[in-house]
């Protein structure tokens, strides 16, 4: 296999092969012994650094580690030059960050709560379009791994009429 | 990609509604929706649907009689997925859907319950 | 400053891990993770909310490791098998590892033999694998996080994936001595 074959094969698994090719590799796969052995090596690999950090922790307890973050903020903002007044909008978002700051610490795991209506981008470069619906929110659990999308949508009866039960496939 | 859709009916009832045999939902469902800012107390399996994604992939997959989920992987983990009620397109949104990640959407239902459609992958 | 004790807190363990997946060094880590929430601080007004804030710390933890490597790397004479990896074409000849090296063990075990892999890559190969495996960033990005073409990215991330394969089965072969 020469070492472009070799590329492809990880771009295929990375999903970053322009669609044309992907079934086009797919094929060789199913077919070539090598490419697929190859294939499974990158696949386990990928698999075994999985989770890795997840155990990982900071050797050094919470205060501690705190007072020397907050020895050096200190510090440093003892030596940053006194800036000029600001705008009344750029201290009135000064202090809506430390409150959105705050509201993070009594709700655990919420990063943003924010409406949608309309095409926007909401946290982590997702992209949410609420066709119909200008009073759909979106909230967000990072630590989860969850997110909510609140619609207005109303459900009238069809879930009390559904009387489907079942697995497909 | 290996995903799973759910149609749940929430209530503050302790059963579902008569004649329905709705099951409680699944027990990590419902921590997880435990730790959602969602009032209902009481979650049921409607419908429930396993599929599969490949990548550059399109399945629509009906989740009941008028509802159903449009869903379009792109590279990586990224997921389009668009939610059609009576024929009209209520919302889509793309995102980042890994291993283990939920997507819920929902809203409210009559009587003072609700419907999720909830989408978890698997694998 | 409450509230972001409390940030700090959340997500110290995971800027740790981060940092320490780069680095290799437990006090480099540290040191540099703290640097890292010192400069989010300062920089918190910028926060946007257009990523997680996990995110965003994670990544101004990596500038900061990619920052430091690079000044070590000045420092440092090149090894020949460093020099090796750089000019490639090592991976192209290795056997590939059929037998999934990691199979059947403990997760502990698992880690452990991990890090002794990665500790023996090149700064260079391991930063690629961390940004595409944990930090889950495209081709694209990491080209432009490491000042590097896609083509490089691609090269790297195959031979760090390559050699981690072959030293795992090494591992697992001096182990079950």
């Amino acid at each position: 296999m020469d070492y472009d074959a070799q590329l492809r094969l990880q771009a295929f698994l990375d999903g970053e092969l322009p669609e044309a090719e992907t079934s086009e590799v797919a094929n060789w796969v199913a077919r070539d012994r090598e490419a697929a052995a190859q294939l499974e090596e990158l696949r386990n690999t990928g698999k075994a650094l999985a989770g890795l950090e997840a155990g990982i922790q900071l050797p050094e307890s919470r205060e501690f580690f705190w007072s020397k973050v907050r020895r050096e903020i200190q510090r440093l903002e003892m030596l940053a030059p006194k800036s000029a007044p600001t705008s009344r909008f750029a201290q009135w978002r000064r202090f809506l960050v430390p409150a959105s700051a705050l509201a993070l610490v009594f709700v655990a795991g919420i990063l943003l709560i924010q409406p949608v209506g309309q095409i926007g981008r909401t946290p982590a470069g997702d992209i949410e379009t609420a066709l119909s619906d200008a009073g759909a929110f979106t909230y967000r659990d990072y630590t989860a791994g969850t997110t909510l999308v609140w619609l207005s949508y109303p459900a009238d009866n069809e879930i009390a009429e559904s009387d489907e039960m079942g697995t497909v496939e | 990609m290996k995903l799973q859709a759910f149609l749940l009916w929430g209530t503050d009832d302790g059963k579902p509604p008569e004649g329905k045999a709705y099951k409680p939902v699944q027990p990590d469902i419902r921590q997880t929706l435990k730790d959602l800012p969602l009032k209902w107390t009481n979650w049921f399996e409607v419908n429930r649907k396993d599929f599969s994604l490949a990548q550059g992939g399109t399945k629509e997959v009906p989740v009941s009689e008028k509802c159903k989920l449009n869903l379009t992987r792109f590279i990586r983990h990224e997921v389009e997925v668009t939610l059609i009620g009576k024929g009209k397109e209520v919302v889509k949104r793309k995102q980042s859907l890994p291993k283990g990640e939920m997507l819920v959407l929902g809203g409210n239902a009559p009587n003072s319950t609700a419907w999720l459609v909830v989408i978890k992958r698997l694998e | 400053m409450a509230a972001f004790e409390e940030l700090v807190a959340r997500h110290r363990d995971k800027i740790y891990a981060r940092a320490y997946s780069m680095m290799r060094n437990e006090e480099e880590a540290i040191d540099l993770s703290q640097e890292a929430w010192v400069k989010g601080w300062q920089r918190l007004r910028q926060f946007q909310g257009e990523s997680s804030f996990g995110t965003w710390m994670t990544r101004i933890v990596i500038n900061l490791c990619l920052d430091q490597l690079r000044k070590q790397k000045r420092q440092r004479t090149e090894s020949i098998e460093a020099m090796d990896e750089e000019s490639g074409g090592v991976e192209r000849q290795m056997p590939v590892i059929t037998v999934n090296p990691t199979a059947g063990l403990e997760r502990g075990e698992l880690r452990q033999r991990i890090d002794r892999a990665l500790g023996q890559l090149s700064y260079e190969h391991r930063t690629v694998l961390v940004l595409h495996e944990f930090e889950e960033m495209e081709y694209k990005e990491i080209a432009k996080t490491m000042d590097c073409s896609i083509g490089t990215v691609m090269s790297r991330l195959f031979y760090a994936r390559r050699k981690l394969a072959v030293l795992l089965a090494d591992l697992k072969k001096q182990d079950s001595v």
